[in-house]
């Protein structure tokens, strides 16, 4: 499977900020799959409404969990990668600032504290979970409902294009609008939602 | 007696010290993937010139000048072995910003950086750092435009 480097997960913050989250590496994938997997079917194994609606408040709990629990049943110590995990997702998240000639780029320590991270942390875990183990066809998709769950979009965006994505986004209607390219309404319903994680 | 005049030195923090690359976000570098010297950033050439004249000085801001980064990765970590794929793809990064170890203290942002060179080091067992130099645009004296 070939991790697509190209779709990046872009999740607001309540304010004119955002989370700008890169996938991981197929290299990162192959270290981690097992942990991601136990992770997903943690989440998932209680129907998709339940993971949709509190999967991404737990992920970073199930995760570290799962890990701990991978290490006992190999009598080892330690979480079984899933602190290097977070780290990777941390260092491959930044945050768009908005400044006087667009959103500049900020790293997570510098722009968010430790309360605030760690919600973030969980929903690009869940988004993790949900896009990196899915099928290579179905990966995009799977991108699209993980983002729209997490109240995000997913651009292809290059850095030079990313402020008009991130102006046409702030400034467009909050309702009643069709939804721009490569977005998920706020108004998506939880079936969609749903036909979009099951398919 | 006068009072000591005591202000705070402040704390520098080391874990802060990260590498942004807008354009390439998944080379982002932040400490737990560097090697004991982090990031250093200095500037190649001055930032203005003072012109000798028979009587005294002409002054000579420079609209820019080159900065070069060093970024000391661990071979052991396959972030180093992206920056060698990077450069074998393209050495041309666009914007970076370099994060320092102090938030009293702004990022530093170059322009049109390119990846200098990569150099994976000595494999003898002993030294785990791959060097990344990168050299980009430090834009200096803004105020030259308004008063061109």
């Amino acid at each position: 499977m070939r991790i697509d480097e190209e779709l990046r997960l872009v999740l607001p913050l309540g304010d004119d900020r955002f989370c700008y989250h890169t996938p991981i590496t197929e290299e990162v994938f192959r270290a981690n799959f097992k942990i991601l997997a136990s992770t997903r079917a943690s989440l998932f194994g209680r129907g998709l409404a339940y993971a949709a609606d509190v999967g991404p408040q737990i992920a970073t709990l199930t995760l570290v969990d799962e890990g701990e629990q991978l290490a006992r049943e190999r009598h080892m110590e330690g979480d079984h990668g899933a602190s290097a995990l977070l780290s990777e997702l941390k260092r491959l998240t930044t945050v768009l600032v908005p400044t006087d000639s667009g959103w500049k780029h900020e790293p997570v320590a510098k722009s968010l504290d430790e309360a605030e991270w760690r919600e973030v942390e969980s929903r690009v875990v869940f988004f993790t979970c949900l896009y990196a183990l899915s099928e290579r066809r179905n990966q995009e998709e799977a991108a699209q409902a993980g983002a729209g769950i997490l109240g995000g979009r997913i651009t292809s965006s290059k850095s030079s294009d990313l402020n008009a994505f991130l102006r046409a986004w702030t400034e467009e209607p909050t309702s009643g609008e069709k939804p721009t390219e490569g977005a998920s309404s706020e108004a998506d319903s939880a079936g969609q939602r749903q036909r979009a994680l099951a398919s | 007696m006068a009072s000591h005049p005591l202000v705070t030195q402040g704390t520098l923090n080391r874990l802060r010290a990260s590498v942004i690359v807008p354009g390439f976000t998944s080379l982002n570098v932040s400490s737990q993937y560097m090697g004991k010297n982090f990031v250093s950033v200095e500037p190649e050439g001055d930032f203005a010139l003072l012109i000798e004249t028979a009587t005294g000085a002409i002054t000579s801001p420079e609209p820019y000048c080159f900065m070069n980064v060093t970024v000391d990765l661990l071979r052991t970590q396959s972030l180093s072995q992206s920056w060698l794929t990077q450069a074998e793809t393209t050495a041309v990064l666009g914007d970076v910003s370099i994060h320092p170890d102090t938030t009293a203290f702004d990022s530093i942002d170059i322009s049109e950086t390119i990846i200098q060179k990569v150099t994976p080091g000595v494999f003898d067992g002993q030294d785990p750092i791959v060097r990344v130099n990168l050299r980009g645009v430090f834009y200096l004296n803004n105020n030259l435009w308004t008063s061109a």
